[in-house]
């Protein structure tokens, strides 16, 4: 289900009158939220939820037996059929194909003519993001870090929590666990912020994403040709903007929905683009993910303990399966690889040059070029291969472009709005926006709320998915 | 300052969005006379008609085709005529290519199709433009999702209420476009469609008195249909069309079927061009002396031959109505119904 749809509405409604009107117990009403998250996720594809009960199923028993056994190497056992489990269906059902091809290039090298089968997968919807979170509570457990959930109606509600089931945030079991032990009930106030916060992410997908940009990129990427530089770059920034708007806009619908129900999910964005420097950037752009990386993969590999050239490896050998995190292609490889290159660089700018970033000309400055590489690494997060990677780069740095494709009024929207987000980005960039919410005066808060709202009411896109969906 | 959100702060913002609102759908119905109807383009309510066809005895009737098809032919009063209405799968601006290949291959239907016939979609290779909308179609029939289906059944509660809901046209994203900024040379501004019908629950759709009478709003429509070089894109490939259709007719037959073409009227520009591009004894005689099945083209009937679509290629209420009246005593003549 989507979250962007009437039907979510109605389904939400439901949900909140059973949990609110109702008379039943915290158990029962636990019971509901499960069975609606069931139903939330079923919605979409009714036999893939077999997978969900698989994954909650087999990390129980193994969170309970690694709890339970001190033999290390028992549970050792157990934690790798947990990874085993997780990371098998991953590989099958997002990266089967990807492999699969991968295996027919190398045998080409070799001389061998194989041609594999082309398997009809259907990606599971948010199988990296629910394979990841109840990852982190098995290996949590092994490293006892946490005790097991109380319940297996507490575990599963974990791994199925419809808010943040298919994109996320990746929570953490001992942030979200623990929250269904008592009751919970929303204060007026925790309430109607939820309320607000899933408006300002229902505006930011279906207005801002999918009415304003997501269009002007398409058409660029879209394209087939070479363009004028105007043209390629606007496409770029509508990108830019656009994945942020869906992708920030679905997590604060996953907060303002949990927060209705008077659950806490952590932040997942907080204002990314006026980052200045790399670092900076990705403990701002989906930071459970990236804490997830940073806990689960950089710091086993050792982290920064050992040197600067094998943190610098770590890094990237990070950086790439983040990027193939996101999707099965080589573009995502190459993605992660210029996110980790930039990391290496600031790292060594930063031990290197040991200067003190002062003055906001200076800091502004910094941030531009920081947001102006990131938009280049979202080329290849876009582009459907390295040709169309290749002819947009060639197109926004003068190679041979000629071809106009965008109508103005698009140019001048996109131009305005990603010029608006990079300033704004900026300005708020030391704080939350629960924070900003708190200190706008009330009158201009209700009218922003109006006008969102409205843009609600009069947008009418057809429920497009979101793009995270499909990692 | 009071830094707690609460239920008075949310009704304030929605009294808000509703002041909004208001003056917003006035402006659609009163000054563009924009109809509140079920949105023309939905996918959805395709997707639900096409999920009764399976339910159809031999006795019924299902109308394919394109725009002409979907507004000229009247199922209500098609219904009071016979007894029976028919279920309407035409759908504006798509070939019936793929859409006929779903109906006669994947369903049980073995009833009357009626397949209308607007040249310069009907006789379309898979891969264009108009047989890609037919395939969106059938694709989104078979792929939509339970959420999906629920959705529609709550949209469809709403869509009709109001005039700013007609889908694609008045949609946020269609309304960006019309910003008049001056576009560079080689980019094409966008279209700006006027109201010109209004569609039921049924997909029943009725031309508007608008459209009927206004000749500036006519204009309007005839310069979008007007392409100062039309070309036959199809030209090298009718064998192909011709004898693909031919075999899905008999498929149909050998279920019990059957089948009727209709050309419906047109006038002025498609008529010259239609008649240039596509000439009849090349494509329509030939389709019908092929496929076996009664044709019934506009220019050999007293009753159709004179009609005169406002805007040269879909017909007004009026002739409409007699339109589908002359097509029953068609059928009924030739005992197909």
């Amino acid at each position: 289900m989507l979250f962007n749809t009437t039907g979510f509405l109605v389904f939400l409604l439901v949900v909140l009158l059973l949990y609110y009107i109702i008379p039943l117990s915290w158990k029962q009403k636990k019971g509901m939220l499960l069975l609606a998250s069931y139903i939330f996720y079923g919605l979409w594809n009714p036999p893939l939820i077999i997978l969900l009960w698989i994954s909650t199923v087999v990390d129980w028993t193994a969170g309970n037996k690694m709890a339970a056994l001190k033999d290390p190497k028992k549970r050792k056992y157990w934690l790798l059929l947990s990874i085993f489990v997780n990371l098998g269906f991953l590989a099958f059902f997002k990266y089967g194909n990807f492999l699969m091809e991968n295996f027919q290039i190398v045998l080409g090298l070799i001389d061998i003519s194989y041609t594999p089968p082309k398997w009809d997968i259907l990606l599971p919807m948010g199988i990296s993001f629910y394979t990841f979170q109840t990852m982190s509570y098995t290996i949590d457990l092994y490293k006892r870090r946490m005790q097991p959930a109380k319940t297996f109606l507490d575990f599963a509600l974990y791994v199925t929590f419809f808010p943040q089931l298919v994109a996320g945030p990746i929570v953490r079991a001992d942030e979200l666990i623990p929250q269904f032990y008592a009751p919970k009930k929303a204060t007026q106030h925790q309430f109607f912020t939820g309320l607000l916060l899933l408006t300002i992410g229902l505006f930011q997908k279906t207005v801002f994403a999918d009415s304003l940009l997501s269009g002007v990129s398409d058409t660029v990427f879209g394209a087939g040709s070479l363009l004028l530089p105007l043209d390629a770059w606007v496409g770029v920034l509508a990108f830019s903007g656009q994945i942020f708007f869906d992708f920030a806009g679905y997590s604060l619908c996953a907060i303002g929905i949990a927060m209705m129900l008077g659950i806490l999910l952590p932040d997942n964005f907080r204002y990314p683009y006026g980052s200045i420097g790399f670092s900076e950037f990705w403990r701002k752009w989906h930071i459970s993910l990236s804490t997830w990386l940073r806990d689960y993969l950089y710091i086993p590999l050792g982290g920064n303990r050992n040197g600067f050239t094998r943190t610098q490896i770590n890094l990237m050998l990070t950086m790439l399966l983040g990027g193939l995190w996101h999707g099965a292609g080589w573009t995502f490889v190459v993605w992660g690889f210029l996110h980790g290159l930039f990391l290496t660089v600031e790292r060594f700018a930063k031990s290197t040059f040991k200067v003190k970033i002062e003055g906001v000309g200076m800091k502004l400055f910094l941030a531009f070029l920081t947001f102006n590489c990131i938009n280049i690494t979202w080329v290849f997060f876009r582009a459907d291969d390295f040709k169309n990677a290749i002819d947009i780069l060639g197109s926004m740095f003068f190679i041979h472009g000629s071809k106009p494709v965008l109508m103005t009024s698009h140019i001048v929207l996109v131009l305005a709005l990603m010029t608006l987000v990079f300033f704004g980005h900026f300005a708020m960039r030391k704080l939350s926006l629960v924070s900003v919410i708190k200190s706008t005066p009330k009158w201009l808060l209700v009218l922003a709320w109006g006008i969102m709202m409205f843009g609600l009411m009069i947008v009418q896109t057809t429920g497009q998915q979101f793009i995270y969906f499909q990692f | 300052m009071n830094p707690i959100i609460n239920l008075r702060n949310f009704i304030a913002a929605f009294v808000v969005a509703v002041l909004f609102l208001i003056p917003y759908e006035l402006y659609f119905k009163y000054i563009e006379k924009w109809p509140a109807s079920y949105d023309l383009k939905s996918l959805d309510m395709w997707a639900d008609w096409r999920a009764k066809v399976d339910d159809l005895s031999s006795d019924d009737v299902l109308i394919l085709g394109s725009s002409r098809g979907h507004f000229d032919l009247n199922i209500h009063l098609w219904d009071s005529i016979t007894g029976n209405r028919p279920v309407m799968l035409a759908y504006p601006g798509s070939s019936p290519l793929h859409t006929i290949e779903d109906v006669i291959e994947n369903s049980t239907f073995n009833g009357l199709l009626i397949i209308s016939i607007a040249p310069g979609l009907f006789y379309t290779m898979k891969g264009s433009w108009g047989a890609g909308r037919g395939k969106d179609l059938v694709d989104h029939y078979y792929n939509r999702t339970y959420a999906q289906q629920i959705s529609s059944i709550v949209y469809k509660i709403i869509d009709p209420l109001f005039s700013y809901t007609q889908g694609g046209d008045l949609n946020l994203k269609g309304l960006i476009e019309r910003i008049p900024f001056q576009n560079r040379d080689s980019i094409r501004g966008a279209t700006i469609w006027p109201p010109m019908v209004a569609m039921d629950k049924y997909r029943n759709i009725r031309m508007l008195p608008e459209m009927e009478n206004d000749s500036i709003i006519q204009k309007q429509q005839t310069d979008i249909w007007y392409n100062p070089n039309p070309k036959n894109r199809f030209a090298d490939s009718i064998d192909v069309v011709i004898g693909h259709y031919v075999n899905l007719v008999e498929r149909h037959k050998e279920k019990g079927g059957r089948v009727a073409f209709i050309r419906p009227p047109v006038t002025d520009y498609y008529l010259e061009t239609e008649t240039r591009l596509y000439p009849r004894e090349k494509y329509w005689d030939r389709l019908i002396l092929e496929s076996s099945c009664p044709g019934y083209h506009f220019q050999d009937y007293e009753e159709t031959k004179y009609m005169i679509p406002p805007e040269w290629s879909h017909l007004n209420r009026r002739d409409a109505d007699a339109y589908t009246k002359t097509i029953i005593q068609l059928l009924t003549r030739d005992q197909l119904q």
